[in-house]
């Protein structure tokens, strides 16, 4: 007998078929940017472009938001961008806060391993939240700037045809088939992605032979959302399982299969209702629970080499598969698209040289490796790909019981914040022995506590509330910002390029124009390692570009030159 | 006494399982035999020696498969 299945606690709304674009004779319609895809990296580079002010045709295939078990943890970093992109309340409102996990070998635990976090942060380091709530925020953000965000429903990619200037996309809409010319494409059409096959290329790697049963369940549960993680349980012995709270008390349990089990037999109901039942009882959980959806997954590390392919960016899953241990997949798919976005903007609005897009595909294959690399390691851990690396796995546990110098190795390696330190976009290098602390140029911004305006309009903030859709120079100084610098930001905008100066002091001191931010709590100027006099210049993407111990307001637009002419 | 950095202890985990993968199965007891006494003598401490082995070899028959 089939068990009775529950749905997702979730109402998908349905969008009608956008019908095709009238071409009558003449040329078809041209745009600057398409973008293929309407998944969490396709909405967030769309939400990016739209912040600059770019207008975007969005091509989705579907008529709603994706369904099933997919990504369901973002990471502080993600929760950033999403924070600059307009969406962040959602996530925040329906999202499961956690800071840690624990992981058990048999019956006793040898891990408790808890992700940075301090009072200085303002948002928690990961979230679970369920891909289809992640892109039903996004894409509400999205249809919030209809005047820029075209989304094209229920429409397909089924040609393109590359040109210097851009490229021709054939699209099938419900209604038939019509010519779209775009200046640029980004490819963010997931794993199995249409136009990285039509452009003839390849991911390369390592796929992994381990195979994993993925199983959602609804229980009303109490406890806390952290990762649990259990080797060779009692429960189901010789095998790994996962397990991690979503919001409306959905489960994901995952758990390893043994060698020589069959995949298709294993995701059979029959075979997968009594393992979750067998772990529940384990767990103690001994409430109502029915299954919502089971399906198999397969670790794949894989990357293409480039990004860049002419007119055509790719992005996400479509650029790259990282293994589901450690949570890299759909962040790392947000940074891309936060690295994208603005570069892209600043190239279809004539403000910087196209080479800057070379730099979207170099930082972001290096942090691919760099995700890679610790998404391996995690893989090699969770699903021992050889009888050695099975071996020595049972001795790290069975160690780690008493030895907590062990206990390192089982640590998942959860995702951070990625550092562009080798990028060529990074200015004044030499300064970096003036500091002693504070982000090097490439870094994430560390996150401090700050009280924005002044006067009577001032409340509590964060140092990343400073930034925005534009370079942003973080100028420490107890008293005015300098001449130079407001007429470089004034200079710099006749222009088009967007700076903002925002003047972070001790002191609440009255000041003319320039933005301001007191350090009410003394931590932020040691933090960075800042003197009256010090700036740190960030990219729109929250990435530091340059700093310098004692400011030159010509190095500084020296800094933002080089960036936008590569 | 040093000790390895988890970077470090990661890395050397990663390279022995690599190079027994290499080696295959049948050859993986007289490696880590190997292993074990080079490891023996770069400790230089006879009495640290015999405490390893004797930590090393408790509860090994409940951690091993069934």
């Amino acid at each position: 007998m089939s068990p009775e299945f529950a749905p997702y606690p979730f109402i998908s709304t349905h969008y009608p078929a956008t019908p095709r674009d009238a071409v009558a004779g003449g040329e078809p319609k041209r745009h600057p940017v398409v973008v293929v895809g309407g998944g969490p990296v396709g909405y967030c580079t769309a939400l990016g472009l739209a912040s600059h002010g770019v207008p975007v045709v969005l091509v989705e295939a579907d008529d709603s938001v994706c369904f099933g078990s997919r990504a369901i943890c973002i990471s502080r970093r993600s929760l950033e961008i999403v924070e600059r992109l307009g969406a962040l309340d959602g996530f925040l409102r329906d999202g499961l806060p956690w800071t840690g996990g624990r992981s058990f070998y048999r019956d006793t635990e040898v891990l408790h391993f808890t992700m940075p976090t301090d009072a200085n942060q303002k948002l928690p380091p990961m979230v679970n939240l369920a891909q289809y709530s992640i892109e039903q925020h996004l894409l509400d953000a999205a249809q919030a700037r209809p005047d820029l965000i075209d989304i094209r429903w229920q429409t397909r990619v089924t040609g393109i045809e590359r040109r210097a200037d851009g490229a021709r996309l054939t699209l099938a809409a419900a209604d038939g088939e019509y010519p779209l010319l775009a200046d640029w494409v980004v490819a963010a059409d997931g794993g199995r992605s249409f136009l990285r096959e039509a452009l003839g290329l390849q991911l390369k790697g390592t796929s992994y032979e381990g195979r994993y049963v993925i199983v959602d369940i609804l229980l009303d549960s109490q406890r806390p959302t952290e990762r649990l993680a259990y080797f060779d349980p009692p429960c189901n012995p010789g095998s790994t399982v996962l397990v991690h709270k979503q919001p409306n008390n959905v489960w994901r349990i995952d758990y390893q299969l043994r060698d020589g089990e069959d995949p298709d037999a294993a995701i059979l109901p029959e075979n997968v209702m009594p393992r979750v039942a067998s772990l529940l009882d384990m767990m103690g959980e001994r409430g109502e629970w029915k299954p919502i959806w089971m399906g198999i997954y397969k670790a794949n590390a894989l990357t293409l080499e480039s990004y860049r392919h002419g007119r055509v960016l790719f992005a996400g899953d479509a650029a790259h598969l990282v293994p589901i241990f450690g949570v890299r997949g759909a962040n790392s798919g947000i940074d891309d698209a936060d690295n994208l976005a603005w570069k892209l903007a600043f190239v279809v609005k004539g403000l910087a040289s196209d080479r800057l897009l070379d730099t979207y595909s170099e930082e972001r294959v290096a942090a691919a490796h760099e995700n890679l690399s610790y998404g391996t390691k995690s893989t090699e851990f969770m699903a021992p790909p050889s009888f050695a690396f099975d071996l020595m796995r049972k001795a790290v546990l069975s160690l780690a019981v008493r030895h907590p110098e062990v206990r390192s190795l089982i640590n998942p390696r959860q995702t951070s914040a990625i550092s562009y330190l080798g990028t060529r976009l990074n200015a004044a290098p030499r300064q970096g022995a003036a500091f002693a602390a504070g982000p090097a140029p490439g870094a994430v911004l560390a996150e401090c506590p700050v009280t924005l305006g002044d006067g009577g309009e001032s409340r509590e903030g964060h140092v990343t509330d400073l930034l925005g859709p534009r370079f942003t120079l973080l100028y420490f100084c107890d008293g005015d910002v300098p001449a130079a610098l407001v007429d470089l930001e004034r200079k710099l905008g006749g222009d088009g390029v967007p700076l903002k100066t925002v003047a972070l002091s001790r002191t609440a001191a009255p000041n003319g124009d320039a933005a301001r931010a007191r350090d009410h709590t003394g931590r932020l100027f040691p933090m960075y390692d800042a003197v009256s006099g010090t700036s740190y210049l960030v990219r729109p993407d929250g990435h530091v570009l340059g700093r310098w111990k004692h400011t030159d307001a010509t190095a500084v637009a020296a800094a933002i030159h080089h960036a936008l002419r590569p | 006494m040093p000790t390895l950095t988890e970077r470090e202890l990661d890395q050397a985990y990663t390279h022995l399982c690599k190079t027994m993968t290499r080696l295959g199965e049948a050859n993986a007891t007289l490696f880590l035999a190997r292993f074990a006494l080079l490891a023996m003598t770069r400790i230089g401490d006879a009495e640290a020696a015999l405490k390893l082995i004797d930590t090393a070899a408790e509860d090994v028959a409940a951690a091993a498969p069934a």
